[in-house]
Formats: structure tokens, C-alpha cells, sequence
């Protein structure tokens, strides 16, 4: 059964790649969701973690994108963790170099974590969840593969500090790596 | 890090020549949108740790040359290693362009303005150990946008704030944390870096 489906979308995205050749779906107006899971590894810590990720994008412009990003903690894929509880909200601008199917993006999103770490077992400091700014550098690719659907694999670099731990700020700062599917319409037309 | 830098470059280069990026500077009306990201050095006496910080802002231009920012802003410090602070702050600051040139892609800029800041100390192993306070400031200083494209521009900016209002002082002696704050007026400086980026979604007049 499952092969059956693999076999039915592995075909229908061939198809409309096929079918779609020529298609520029690039654009101004273009509106995209990407969906996928990140794998985060912390600078500080050993600590490498799994998020669930997505976004809404909106192109101004050809070569221009905004976009707001929320990504969920998971887990660690580390016996101890670092993090109990950790919710990523970024917004901010990509710029594109879009080549037929191909799209290099780059962009910078400020925004906001909301983080709790674990539970300290030296002091016992049971820690809140608090609000904290975070930055985020972001390089991504995109495959329009058919004229609703595309791949996106990207790299990004979280900057964020929890503060208020027993021994100053705790340095959260992640390097993700990301990979998913994504949607997307045009939602206006040029005029 | 050469390699980040050479492929930020290659990809602010491709973009600026990929379409018709020569904004006018005629935008009097012109209303936009935008995120930016802060660091902070606060100096009360002696210069404390750096601050890092989220906010937003929208610009309201009302001539050729002179724009105006309404801000606010959420900057998060330490305080050596047994408290935190919060600053935040919402203003206002007018913009002026030094340059009349044409279609620009740097405009390089003064700005000066007023702005309220609300301030919190709190101690690390104990959050009900708090103070906190308002103060007004005014600043002033420089920066520069760089126009990618008619709409949207990333800027760069460096501004001094003098607060004007009492002081939380904090102190650690054998453990004990202890913010007090301070009668009559009082003076720290504020020296914030901004990065923002920037679109123009109304022409207003």
C-alpha cells in the first residue's frame, strides 16, 4: 500500500515536471509554506537537536521575499538535554537568485525565542520559560518541481542567550540544517 | 568566515544588478515597514555587558529629505554573573539624508529623536528579586540605507542615548543581591548598533 502511494506521488511529480518545463513560477505575488524538520547542533553544547519547522513567504518582488518562520523543539538525539522546551518566531527578508526550477536565497530574520532549559541538577534551579531576542542568517535552495509543490534544503545560523541561570547567560546559538516541502500559489497578479 | 562574507557579497552584488535597483528619492509620503536587530552598551560609571536585542519599526517620510522612524525595541543583558537586565524602549527619531543625489543606492543619514525606555533588573536564582523603572533619553547619530530595490532597503545604523531619569543600582556583596534605585535625576549613556531591513508599502501623499 505504501509503495503504491510512494509510486502515485513519485509519478505525479514527474509529471508535473515534466509538464511544467518552461514555467517561471518565481515571481512577484508568489505566495509559498515550506514545511520540514530542522536538525539544530548547538556551538556550546552537545546537544543536537530536532525541531519541526515552517514558514509563509511572500515575494514584493522578483528578488525579493518576507518571511516568517516559527520552528518547535522536539527532542535531542543526546541522553541529557540541554533544552526542555524551546519556540523559534523570526521574521525578516530573503534576497533570491531564481534560475528556472533553481532558486539561491539568503536572508537575515530577527525575532524572538521562547525558551526553558532544563532543570540545573547542580543548583536545582528549576528555570521559567522566558522571552528572548534571537538572530537568524539563513541560506537556502528551492526546487520548484511543479507548479504548486517544491523542495527546500537550507542552512541557518540561530544567534540567541537565555538569561537569568544561576551563572550568568546560557549561550543557545545553533547551526541548523533543514530540508522539507513546500506550497505555493500566486496569490496576485503583476499588473 | 571569507567564504560567508564573499557569498553575502555575491548575493547582495547579483541582486542589485539582477533588475532596475535605482530607488527615487523623491519617497515624500512614502510609508514602510520594518524588523530590526540590536546590539546595546550600556555605561553606567563603567561600561557593562553588551546587550542584544529584537524590535520593529515603520518610517514615515515627510519631504524628499527627511524621514522619520517611530521604534521599539527589547534589549537583553547580563549583569556579571548574578543578574539580568531588560531594556525597552519606544521613540521616535527624524532622519535627514545628506546627500540630494538621485537615485542613490547608499543614502547615508543623521538622525536625532526622543524615546522612553522602561528598564528592568532582575536577579538570576531568584526572579521575584527585581527593580525596575522608567526614564526618557534623547539620541542622536548616523547610519546609512542601502537600496536594493525601489521598495526595500537593509540599513545600518549607529545612535547615543543619554537617558534622563533615576538609576537602578545594582550590587552583589557575599551572595546577596540587592537593586536599588536612586532619587533625582541621573544620567547613563546608551551606544546601540542597529541593522534593519526595510519595505515601502504606502505612498501616503
Amino acid at each position: 500500500m505504501v509503495k503504491k502511494v510512494f509510486f502515485a506521488i513519485a509519478l505525479l511529480v514527474a509529471f508535473q515536471g515534466l509538464a511544467q518545463e518552461k514555467e517561471n513560477y518565481i515571481q512577484k505575488g508568489l505566495l509559498k509554506s515550506n514545511f520540514g524538520f530542522n536538525q539544530g547542533f548547538m556551538l556550546r553544547h552537545k546537544s543536537n537537536n530536532v525541531y519541526v519547522n515552517g514558514n509563509l513567504e511572500y515575494f514584493s518582488e522578483k528578488n525579493i521575499s518576507f518571511r516568517g518562520d516559527c520552528s518547535w523543539y522536539l527532542d535531542t538525539r543526546q541522553k541529557e538535554a540541554i533544552l526542555k522546551k524551546n519556540i523559534l518566531v523570526l521574521f525578516g527578508a530573503f534576497l533570491h537568485i531564481p534560475n528556472g526550477k533553481s532558486d539561491f536565497s539568503a536572508g537575515v530574520q530577527p525575532g524572538f525565542t521562547f525558551t526553558q532549559p532544563v532543570l540545573n541538577n547542580l543548583s536545582q534551579q528549576n528555570y521559567p520559560i522566558r522571552m528572548m531576542p534571537a538572530f537568524s542568517v539563513s541560506f537556502e535552495y528551492n526546487l520548484y518541481f511543479s507548479k504548486y509543490f517544491n523542495f527546500f534544503l537550507s542552512t541557518n545560523y540561530l544567534v540567541s542567550r537565555y538569561r537569568g541561570s544561576e551563572t550568568g547567560s546560557i549561550n543557545l546559538d545553533e547551526f541548523f540544517i533543514s530540508g522539507g516541502l513546500g506550497i505555493h500559489i500566486k496569490a496576485f497578479k503583476e499588473k | 568566515m571569507r567564504t560567508i562574507l564573499m557569498i553575502a557579497a555575491f548575493f547582495f552584488l547579483h541582486s542589485v544588478s539582477a533588475q532596475d535597483l535605482l530607488p527615487q528619492t523623491d519617497f515624500s509620503g512614502g510609508f514602510s515597514l520594518g524588523a530590526r536587530s540590536s546590539i546595546g552598551l550600556v555605561n553606567d560609571g563603567k561600561w557593562q555587558k553588551p546587550a542584544f536585542g529584537t524590535g520593529g519599526h515603520f518610517r514615515l517620510q515627510f519631504s524628499e529629505r527627511v524621514n522619520s522612524e517611530w521604534f521599539a525595541d527589547h534589549l537583553k543583558a547580563d549583569l556579571s554573573n548574578y543578574g539580568w537586565r531588560a531594556d525597552t524602549h519606544i521613540g521616535w527619531s527624524l532622519i535627514y539624508y545628506l546627500s540630494s543625489r538621485k537615485k542613490p543606492i547608499i543614502m547615508p543619514y543623521v538622525l536625532a529623536g526622543h524615546c522612553f525606555e522602561y528598564l528592568k533588573f532582575t536577579e538570576n536564582i531568584n526572579s521575584s528579586n527585581y527593580a525596575e523603572r522608567w526614564s526618557a533619553s534623547v539620541q542622536g547619530g548616523l547610519g546609512t540605507h542601502f537600496n536594493l530595490t525601489d521598495h526595500f532597503d537593509f540599513s545600518l545604523g549607529i545612535q547615543y542615548m543619554l537617558h534622563l531619569g533615576t538609576k537602578i543600582v545594582p550590587s552583589n556583596n557575599n551572595g546577596i543581591t540587592s537593586f536599588t534605585n536612586t532619587k533625582g535625576a541621573g544620567i547613563h549613556d546608551h551606544v546601540l548598533l542597529h541593522l534593519s531591513i526595510n519595505y515601502k508599502i504606502a505612498d501616503l501623499w
